[in-house]
């Protein structure tokens, strides 16, 4: 059992249900950095199996691994290793549970990956569709002229 | 299908034709039997005509051109054709927009907060690229947390007052930090581009990597579009957009004059931050509204867009800045004419002051710098960049070090006194001393190795043929601020060089004319 990090009182180890049954055990000040189980814990000291209905197996581990390592080199790495849809369903995991350096972390990656990229590039990338009327249109070009020009061709 | 029309009711009389059932690759289901309304009427009839659609033999204009010919010569089927036609299409394309934003809202996961966040860490530019990718996100992109770093400089002049006043209205009280401007393009790397005579650290130089005076990126430009009201929006709505911004950044903005920057920075009472380039403003006025209004600030940059010529700064507004302003820490007055007892006012008075940046400065000669590393003002100091002062004199640089190796600003790490044309000698500052053998610059960097010490000088006497010229004709100064690709002024022949100049003890005015050079003798390159 890994002590590195535990104190007297956290070498109690608690167990995490992720959505699809998955289960995780953790050290439980790994799990404190998530607020929401913090809540849990402090609503019922006792408390062993704490459920986490809206995160996969595979997200869990990813952000349970992101709060063991996270340094300002993990950061910088950790982002590239995921497509955006991954990104985007570890933020909701993230805000879910209530982690604010790694909800930091994913809403950077996620702002850098479509910075200076020009609205169809946008669109591709997030799988949506152009949705505006002509006349909404006309009035974006007119209010952002200025921006339109230096765009990263993609 | 033959339709008989009659012009003047304008009804439809439909001879139905079964449409065959074999048409399976259609995706549209067996439609009930019409009922008596007229609306199911019309529905169905669209229905009908919109499974022509799978129809692989469909030749529509084959059939309207056949249906045109068997009209009357003024029939004015055409005109249906292309308003319903029209009608038509218009009803598929919203329906297509609203198909769209469905599919958007399935397969865009996060709520708008968290996108919100993510849009908030965009730059303005590219915020404006986010809206114009769908609806959703346009109206996420108008939440004022998106706003709260607007950043709305160019490298040529394309944002007008109404861009500005819609970007400041979005982000109302959120709004933070507002740059605005032209910056030109550069072909220097952000901060200094020079060999480094003694570096550990890296560059923990600030300034911008352009200069107003790179005069060759400035010809031909367009003047900015930008008004002298554009800051006006910050005073607006009860003042709510300039109470809690912090930084404010002004480039080249043509048309801004003291007074709309006063009366800007008169509603900005929270600013930690303000840099002005290339703005046509009087450092003297400007201070004084920074000491009457900013009285929070820490970092002031202001590098001004008539090198040497503006000579407003007095003592009084020097204290008052010091007495108003306890908070300063970084401080850079470029390219103005700065005396050195208004300098050393400044430098002892400011007791957080850390960087100090009086670059292409003119008049001042160093004797500011006695005395000062061994009490207040001068103890803290970290960075010091005297570059391209062309009245300051060696000796007083070689003091200055001495002191330094005496134990005097312990915590200086980073000193420039680079200048193009040599320091000034001791007698007459006209004669300049090329080298930096008189200085104790090793022993310096041997006492201190965690300073960096900058101190280019041009080989002895490369410049010397030209400094002897004579007076009046025409000399060519290769004069540069510090991070510029290298601007010329000349003198035109007019100027001459007063040699009472340099002193620094004085308020009395010179009839120096440094005179600017008109634009094109600035292609000569030394």
């Amino acid at each position: 059992m890994a002590e590195e990090k535990s104190q007297a009182s956290s070498s109690k180890m608690l167990t995490l249900k992720a959505s699809d049954g998955v289960l995780f055990e953790v050290e439980l000040n790994i799990a404190k950095e998530m607020k929401t189980v913090q809540a849990y814990i402090d609503d019922c000291e006792d408390i062993e199996t704490i459920p986490i209905p809206n995160v996969l197996g595979k997200h869990l581990a990813i952000v349970i691994e992101y709060i063991k390592k996270t340094n300002e080199e993990y950061d910088a790495e950790f982002e590239k290793q995921w497509n955006m849809d991954d990104l985007q369903l570890l933020l909701l995991a993230a805000n879910y549970l209530n982690i604010s350096g790694l909800q930091e972390c994913l809403c950077k990656a996620i702002a850098k990956r479509i910075e200076n990229k020009s609205p169809e590039y946008v669109r591709k990338v997030f799988n949506i569709e152009n949705d505006h009327s002509p006349e909404e249109e006309a009035k974006l070009r007119k209010e952002y002229k200025w921006a339109f020009e230096g765009v990263d061709k993609d | 299908m033959r339709l008989v029309m009659d012009t003047v009711e304008e009804e439809f009389v439909e001879i139905p034709i079964p449409i065959p059932s074999s048409t399976s690759s259609s995706s549209m289901a067996k439609r009930p039997c019409p009922s008596q309304n007229p609306r199911m009427e019309l529905e169905n009839l669209l229905y009908q005509f919109l499974s022509l659609s799978d129809r692989p033999s469909l030749s529509l204009d084959l059939s309207f051109e056949n249906l045109l010919q068997s009209m009357p010569p003024d029939t004015d089927l055409i005109d249906r054709a292309l308003k319903m036609g029209s009608l038509l299409l218009d009803a598929a394309k919203h329906s297509s927009r609203k198909r769209a934003s469905n599919h958007n809202s399935i397969v865009w996961p996060l709520p708008p907060d968290l996108t919100f966040k993510i849009f908030s860490m965009l730059d303005t530019q590219s915020l404006c690229y986010v809206s114009a990718a769908c609806s959703f996100f346009s109206k996420c992109a108008k939440d004022p947390l998106c706003y709260e770093n607007l950043d709305l400089t160019t490298l040529v002049p394309k944002v007008n007052n109404a861009v500005v006043a819609t970007m400041i209205q979005r982000a109302g009280k959120a709004l933070r930090s507002l740059k605005l401007g032209v910056v030109p393009a550069t072909a220097c790397s952000p901060g200094f581009c020079q060999p480094m005579v003694s570096t550990i650290r890296k560059a923990i130089v600030e300034a911008p990597n352009f200069s107003w005076n790179d005069k060759r990126s400035r010809q031909g430009r367009e003047s900015s579009v930008l008004t002298r009201c554009c800051l006006s929006p910050l005073s607006g709505d009860g003042g709510a957009p300039g109470a809690l911004l912090r930084k404010l950044h002004l480039y080249n903005i043509e048309r801004m004059d003291s007074t709309s920057l006063c009366g800007a920075l008169s509603a900005c009472p929270s600013l930690l931050d303000l840099e002005i380039v290339g703005i046509h403003v009087e450092l003297r006025q400007t201070l004084m509204s920074v000491s009457a209004n900013c009285h929070l600030i820490e970092r002031l940059f202001f590098e001004s867009s008539r090198t040497g010529r503006d000579d407003s700064l007095k003592a009084q507004t020097c204290s008052e800045l010091v007495n108003n302003c306890p908070n300063l820490t970084s401080l850079s007055l470029r390219g103005f004419k700065l005396h050195d007892c208004k300098v050393r006012i400044l430098v002892k008075g400011f007791r957080k002051l850390k960087y100090v940046d009086f670059s292409s400065s003119y008049s001042i000669t160093g004797n500011f710098l006695r005395n000062l590393g061994n009490c207040n003002g001068g103890n803290l100091l970290e960075v010091l960049i005297l570059r391209d002062c062309m009245h300051l004199k060696e000796m007083e640089v070689i003091r200055f070090l001495t002191a330094i190796l005496a134990g005097d600003f312990k915590l200086l790490m980073h000193l420039d006194i680079s200048n193009r044309e040599g320091l000034a000698c001791e007698a007459d500052w006209y004669h300049r001393c090329y080298s930096s053998n008189n200085m104790p610059i090793k022993q310096v960097l041997e006492a201190r190795p965690d300073m960096r010490l900058v101190a280019e000088y041009p080989s002895e006497g490369s410049y010397a043929e030209t400094f002897d010229a004579e007076m009046n004709s025409d000399i060519s100064l290769q004069f540069s601020s510090p991070t510029s690709d290298g601007s010329i002024f000349m003198s035109t022949s007019e100027s001459s060089y007063n040699s009472d100049h340099g002193s620094g003890n004085e308020e009395g005015q010179d009839a120096v004319i440094y005179g600017e050079s008109s634009d094109e003798d600035n292609n000569m390159n030394l």
